[in-house]
């Protein structure tokens, strides 16, 4: 028990010292020592551990990133910084430091936030630089960046432009890098003072998935007209391995022999999908089916909706009827859905309902 | 001689069709030959319509005979595989083993069927917590609703059959284009 109370102490003081190593992420207090002048500094951008996971898929970024440096302050030889002209606003004096990051996006680009990084930049970059992601030694590592070994010594602002795999669109949260460093910046009185010159700076990415679209081309090779309208009704599902990732049923309704398309978008990319016809009408059978899965490519990329084709006809069945398609579509403003149907022409075909958190 | 034995055969049964229409039980079969023959449709087949309301995230679901012929009718709804859909069948309503829910009764011409209905279950969203979020997905429901002749058979009892085929097949007619022609004799 007595040791149980020793230790608590003492891990919330090595976790509070994580944090602040972590949360505060800039350089914001001289050093003691003296800073060489003489030296250049040498960045590394790097993954880190994986990303995250995102290492892998990562690699499948085929056009080089864009990386923009701006030099936003020289460092003196006591260690504080000088703010260059066209960042002389910035400060790290106080609580400052929290936002310099911000700040200096907002003097570079016309833009804040995630939009800032794919903007042409009011400041011209003092160096910019294409990467690329490539297989390592010890997995997915960052090349083509020999041009970041020797930077003049000061404070960066380092902007990495977004990034196109199949699957996703990564970007990059800008960073605020010294050269040189010293674990004194980050952690205050108790943390070494002596300047560090080569600096590996761990890449922050986050992605969003690209999507695609899903193409059924229904063929209804003879129709019965004395028995009425005939209705199919459609399962598509999207699978990441074992995961669902899109479910959902769709209808067709024919009047007529002929040919119909219905095209579902927004479909997760390469998403592996199948379609399955879960109703062929009241009279008719399938002819023709595609069953197998299939991969959908990124609409945003070039990709071509991924179809499937079925084929049917009528089979001489005597009993007759039809499907109606109720939509329920989420309001985000609302806060609601709202509901409707494909066929307007019967009663009682549209209305709200409240949040999907009622049920 | 076959073909001309045939015609002669549906003619017949064409005019037992209009002979029987009074009593109200002719099957679909008729309608459609009447329909290629005469180029105007005797509305004996079954038609309904069906009328669904909803509230509170539950389809009230009936069906309407809108023809002039009685019929057996049945309802199957068609979700995607995360939503659950829980019948609650009331007066007149049967659960069959094929995924379809039966009206038992008789839907006489201009009837309609007691209510039935279906809720649907979205699923659960929870963040990391396991604290419960609003599900927002947008998702389809789809209704189906059939009918079919109701048959007699010799002890005058009505039945529903569901696989019924008209006898229109083999070389008395084809269908084109959504039509259906008479084969040129």
């Amino acid at each position: 028990m007595r040791l149980v109370k020793k230790r608590i102490p003492a891990v919330c003081l090595i976790i509070c010292a994580a944090l602040a190593f972590i949360l505060s992420g800039y350089p914001r207090a001289e050093a003691a020592l003296q800073v060489n002048m003489e030296k250049k500094g040498s960045l590394s951008l790097s993954l880190g551990d994986d990303s995250g996971g995102m290492g892998e898929d990562m690699l499948r970024i085929a056009d080089p990133i864009s990386v923009r440096i701006w030099k936003l302050a020289d460092i003196q030889e006591t260690g504080k910084y000088s703010f260059r002209e066209a960042f002389k606003t910035l400060s790290l004096e106080g609580e400052s430091w929290k936002q310099i990051s911000e700040d200096a996006l907002a003097l570079v680009f016309e833009t804040e936030g995630d939009q800032a990084a794919s903007q042409e930049p009011k400041i011209e970059p003092d160096h910019t630089l294409s990467v690329q992601i490539e297989e390592g030694k010890a997995g997915p590592e960052i090349t083509h960046q020999e041009e970041l070994a020797e930077l003049e010594l000061g404070l960066y602002l380092i902007v990495l432009g977004t990034a196109e795999s199949p699957k996703y669109e990564y970007s990059f949260t800008p960073m605020i890098v010294s050269l040189p460093w010293s674990e004194y910046q980050y952690v205050g009185s108790g943390g070494d003072d002596a300047w560090h010159y080569d600096r590996e700076a761990v890449l922050k990415p986050s992605r969003i998935r690209h999507y695609g679209s899903v193409r059924i081309t229904k063929t209804l090779d003879n129709y019965n007209a004395s028995q009425g309208g005939v209705t199919f009704v459609f399962d598509v599902t999207a699978r990441d391995g074992d995961d669902v990732v899109y479910n959902n049923v769709f209808s067709m309704t024919f009047s007529a022999a002929g040919t119909q398309e219905l095209t579902i978008e927004k479909i997760p990319a390469e998403a592996l999908v199948t379609v399955q016809e879960l109703y062929s009408g009241a009279n008719c059978q399938v002819i023709a089916a595609d069953d197998e899965a299939k991969s959908v490519p990124a609409a945003n990329l070039g990709g071509v909706p991924v179809s499937f084709s079925f084929v049917n006809r009528y089979d001489g069945g005597a009993s007759r009827g039809y499907g109606i398609e109720n939509r329920f579509r989420y309001n985000t403003e609302r806060n609601e859905y709202e509901w409707t149907t494909n066929r307007p022409d019967i009663g009682g075909s549209s209305g709200t309902v409240s949040g999907g958190d009622a049920h | 001689m076959k073909r001309s034995w045939r015609t002669a055969a549906a003619a017949a049964a064409a005019l037992a069709l209009v002979s029987t229409a009074a009593i109200g039980s002719a099957k679909a079969y008729f309608t459609t030959y009447a329909t290629a023959r005469g180029g105007h449709e005797i509305t004996l087949a079954p038609v309904t319509e069906v009328t669904e309301r909803f509230a509170d995230w539950t389809k009230h679901i009936s069906l309407r005979n809108t023809g002039d012929a009685e019929c057996f009718a049945r309802v199957r709804v068609f979700a995607g595989t995360a939503y659950g859909l829980e019948y609650k069948g009331s007066e007149g309503w049967r659960q069959g083993t094929d995924g379809y829910w039966y009206y038992d009764r008789i839907l006489p011409a201009g009837g309609e069927t007691g209510v039935l209905d279906v809720e649907i279950k979205l699923p659960e969203v929870t963040d990391e917590f396991g604290n419960r979020l609003a599900y927002t997905e947008n998702f389809n429901v789809v209704v189906i609703q059939e009918c079919t002749a109701v048959l007699y058979r010799e002890d005058g009892t009505a039945y529903a059959d569901w696989d019924d085929v008209l006898e229109s097949g083999e070389d008395r007619y084809e269908w084109e284009e959504g039509e259906v022609n008479h084969e040129a004799q």
